[in-house]
């Protein structure tokens, strides 16, 4: 049987993305990189997702020719398509923003957008 | 007084219920001539066509009440109406349960009820209020020709009209008073009609503050018997008959006022005698100012003042005759016992007699025509005080209504030579009128001989009744009385000359126009001064009012006269009868086992006696039968002695008649006449000069009043102001220091809350930057913050995921 990569190491890469994504988020001037980095910590959860539920998730018995072998549902990876197409038109809607934005400003960098405030 | 009177749908109900109108159909056009004047402008209001209108309206107004009043008098005239204690009785409650509530209003456990009480006497009083009243309204629509505020003369002349109306109708003593002070008011707004006369509006207020003296007393005395009302524990009503009815029930306890104080503070003995004495005084008071007896008669002749027909309106119908119609009214306050004699009733009797007698003597030597007049009325009022003094109530009220005829007549008379002088009022100027005013001149005439007493006109009979139980009084119990027979008598013989003076100053000799002086013409030459006879608006109720003076005394004296009759509860003993002493210590006195009595003079104690003895019969038939009975009785008993007080009436007349016949028409009475004034100037100066009674008040009462008004006046300004003020800057000072207190404390807590905010706001408000990453870095650092918090427990416990991945790593 082929060795099953353990759950803590994809938390621990999801963990690395996760973070990789915050600090973009925070650092990043240009709008379309804050996106980027939105969206990787989108999929830093999902890829949790995922192993939670190979890990934890319900498992159905797969009958073989041969033998019987337990399978687990992938029901987080439907549950990831999902979010992935919730997070396609997010993103769609952020584009546009920042469409509006340049238009308005000539310009995608976040700091020029400091009107709202004391 | 009796349920019978009270029946829903009985003949005294309905009249009673219709009774209510006489005084509301004048009232009715006041008020709607008083809005016009009110809310139309002044172009409509100057216009002819509308000045009719509201005359019009006034006129109709007292008119309805003249034939609701006659209608009325027409039932009580042929008794169809249920007989209680001697006199017919229509009653109604107004606010009863046939019509609105219960009461009028009530004060505690006390419920005051108003009503109509028509009896002989209002019924009568109204026929002749109310008739008088019409006919000098008729006659004001001539005099009064373009005066400019006639309309506001017709609604006062309606509103007087109907409080006299109001007033003899009312059968308690709050709607009697309410209309007495608003004849008092009327007077006052009428005598002032020609208000741009300062004269006239000196007379105004004289007579409105003199009769105000009088209103007092009344008041007062209203106040005394509620007091009596209260000791006796019973609900008070202010209504007259449920007060005789308390006198009759209670008793009177005639013991003196110290031992009533000393044995026996309650009424269970009765009512003490002297307490319905001083109610009695209380209530003359007001009697001595309304229908101005001797110390405050001085507001009459003033009163001259006004337009002449407002005095006709005034010593004929209204004002004057609502005093001798209080002390009618309440008569059984006066004469409780019932005897015709009492303490109060002495005093009444000889200050009317002794006004009788002093207004006799001024009228000799006025030359006013209406000044002599004035004079007149005054001593016919006291004529009908001292009938009223010496328990002659009916003759008293029947004086008032005859008196109200001649004296209207003389009045409009007085008024129509006045118009036919052209305003000149002073007799001097005029003489040989008759030639001028025929018709004047024969009604003048038939007025003077009413007034003289003539044997045969109305004047005659009731003076003569009069002086029939003066002398009774006199002659048979009460020797004190002589004095007010003698002064009444001389009054008569004076009446007749200065009566005849008047009517030889007036329409015989020469006319003496010329000797007007010029200040008195008014712009009119000589020629234009010409006397002149009125136009017939006048001279119709002239007539009318003639007709009745002649011969209202003859239906009165051999019909009903019983008519000006009403007593309520009291009991009347007339000539020799034991009087009825009612003893202390005796529960319940018996008023009615008086001793026998001798049946009167006149018809009316006759038909009060059988009145009493079938008191139990209500209804129209059997009334015609007591009536029939009390007939044949009166005329068989009278006592011999009658004929003298008739012969010496009779003898005054004639003797005055001749004596002004001699003085004045004959040149050697003349000439005696003015020696007599040269041998006697002091003598007529002070008669002249009407004892100088103005003087006397005005010095020793109106000035001493003054001087204290001015002391009233210091403690006015310097205590109660002072006191007033004092108060104002204890309030400042307080005042102030609630203002610092809310301005530096309150205010001070509410700014300080607002500025502490206010500054924290300020520096934390850099916060919002305005730059997205910073709110992003506050969120991130908010979550992982309570994430660290609260991680140990719930969600993230970060040392057991160290663990686990430790234990991961170590395992691989």
């Amino acid at each position: 049987m082929a060795q099953v990569i353990p759950v803590y190491h994809v938390l621990v890469v999801s963990a690395l993305l996760f973070s990789i994504g915050l600090y973009g988020a925070m650092s990043r001037r240009n709008a379309i990189g804050i996106l980027l980095s939105l969206e990787l910590m989108l999929n830093a959860g999902c890829l949790n997702l995922v192993a939670f539920s190979a890990k934890w998730g319900p498992t159905f018995t797969y009958q073989t020719f041969r033998a019987q072998e337990d399978v687990s549902s992938p029901v987080g990876q439907i549950f990831v398509i999902f979010v992935i197409t919730i997070a396609a038109c997010e993103i769609a809607l952020g584009l546009a923003l920042i469409i509006a934005m340049y238009r308005h400003h000539r310009s995608i960098d976040v700091d020029n957008l400091n009107l709202l405030k004391w | 007084m009796n349920e019978a009177a009270y029946i829903t749908g009985s003949l005294g109900f309905q009249l009673a219920q219709l009774g209510m109108w006489i005084p509301l159909c004048p009232i009715i056009a006041c008020f709607l001539i008083f809005f016009c004047q009110v809310i139309l402008p002044k172009n409509i209001r100057d216009s002819f066509v509308y000045q009719t209108l509201m005359k019009t309206t006034s006129i109709l107004g007292i008119g309805f009440s003249g034939i609701i009043a006659t209608w009325i008098f027409y039932h009580f005239w042929t008794h169809q109406l249920p007989v209680v204690n001697g006199s017919q009785v229509a009653q109604t409650l107004l606010f009863s349960t046939e019509t609105i509530h219960k009461s009028w209003f009530n004060i505690g456990a006390h419920e005051i009820q108003v009503g109509i009480l028509l009896d002989n006497m209002s019924a009568a009083v109204v026929f002749m209020v109310a008739w008088v009243a019409f006919l000098i309204q008729i006659y004001s629509w001539g005099y009064m020709k373009g005066e400019k505020h006639i309309v506001r003369y017709y609604c006062f002349h309606s509103l007087f009209a109907a409080s006299m109306l109001g007033m003899v109708l009312s059968d308690n003593f709050l709607t009697f008073l309410i209309s007495w002070e608003l004849m008092g008011l009327c007077s006052y707004l009428l005598i002032g009609f020609f208000w741009l006369k300062k004269s006239a509006i000196n007379a105004q207020k004289k007579a409105f503050l003199v009769t105000r003296i009088g209103d007092l007393g009344f008041f007062l005395g209203v106040f005394v018997l509620m007091g009596i009302w209260l000791q006796t524990g019973q609900p008070i009503t202010f209504r007259f008959d449920d007060f005789a009815k308390l006198i009759h029930e209670y008793g009177i306890n005639t013991a003196s006022f110290s031992e009533i104080v000393q044995y026996s503070r309650q009424f269970s003995n009765g009512i003490p005698m002297y307490l319905l004495t001083a109610a009695a005084l209380l209530f003359f008071m007001g009697t001595i100012g309304k229908s101005a007896q001797f110390p405050l008669h001085i507001w009459l002749p003033d009163a001259m003042e006004g337009p002449t027909p407002v005095s006709a309106l005034i010593h004929a119908a209204t004002m004057v005759a609502a005093g001798v119609y209080l002390v009618a009214r309440t008569y059984f306050v006066f004469d409780p016992l019932g005897t015709g004699f009492s303490p109060a009733l002495l005093v009444v009797a000889l200050i009317g007699a002794f006004t009788a007698f002093m207004a006799a003597t001024i009228g000799v030597t006025q030359y006013d025509i209406k000044r002599v007049l004035a004079y007149s009325t005054i001593s016919q009022l006291g004529y009908m005080v001292m009938a009223l003094g010496v328990g002659a109530m009916g003759a008293a009220v029947f004086h008032m209504t005859t008196h109200a005829y001649f004296k209207a007549l003389l009045f409009l008379g007085s008024g129509a030579v006045i118009y036919g002088c052209h305003h000149v009022q002073d007799m001097r100027y005029m003489g040989g009128l008759r030639k001028y005013m025929p018709l004047t001149f024969v009604v003048f005439g038939a007025g003077t001989l009413a007034l003289m007493g003539f044997p045969g006109t109305a004047g005659f009979f009731s003076k003569d009744m009069i002086f029939e139980h003066a002398f009774g009084a006199a002659y048979v119990d009460h020797p004190e009385l002589w004095i007010v027979f003698i002064l009444g008598i001389t009054g008569a013989v004076l009446t007749c000359f200065y009566m005849t003076r008047m009517i030889f100053m007036v329409f015989f000799g020469k006319n003496r126009r010329e000797l007007i002086p010029e200040s008195e013409r008014h712009g009119y030459s000589i020629e234009e001064m010409t006397p002149k006879e009125s136009p017939a608006v006048m001279t119709v109720p002239l007539i009318i009012l003639a007709v009745f003076a002649l011969f209202f005394g003859w239906p009165v004296k051999y019909g009903y006269s019983d008519m000006f009759n009403s007593s309520l509860y009291v009991e009347h003993h007339f000539g020799g009868g034991e009087q009825t002493a009612v003893v202390i210590n005796e529960s319940k006195p018996a008023l009615a086992q008086g001793g026998q009595r001798v049946t009167g003079t006149t018809m009316d104690r006759g038909e009060l006696a059988h009145g009493h003895a079938a008191a139990d019969i209500h209804g129209s038939a059997d009334v015609d039968k007591l009536h029939d009975t009390a007939h044949s009785g009166s005329h068989s008993a009278h006592p011999s002695w009658i004929i003298i007080p008739q012969l010496l009436a009779l003898l005054a007349v004639l003797s005055g008649i001749a004596a002004g016949y001699w003085v004045f028409f004959r040149e050697d009475g003349r000439k005696m006449k003015d020696s007599w004034k040269r041998q006697y100037p002091k003598l007529y100066d002070i008669v002249y000069n009407k004892y100088y009674c103005d003087e006397y008040i005005q010095r020793y009462i109106v000035e001493k009043l003054l001087v204290f008004n001015m002391f009233l006046r210091a403690v006015d300004m310097y205590v109660i102001d002072g006191f007033v003020n004092a108060v104002a800057s204890v309030t400042v000072f307080f005042t102030r220091v609630t203002r610092w207190f809310d301005q530096g404390i309150i205010d001070g807590i509410v700014n300080g809350v607002a500025a502490v905010i206010d500054s924290i706001s300020r520096g934390i408000k850099y916060m919002q930057s305005g730059y997205v990453q910073n709110y992003y870095l506050i969120i991130v650092f908010c979550v992982l913050s309570y994430m660290i918090i609260q991680g140990h427990t719930t969600l993230f416990n970060i040392k057991a995921v160290i663990l686990l991945i430790k234990a991961q790593f170590g395992a691989m």
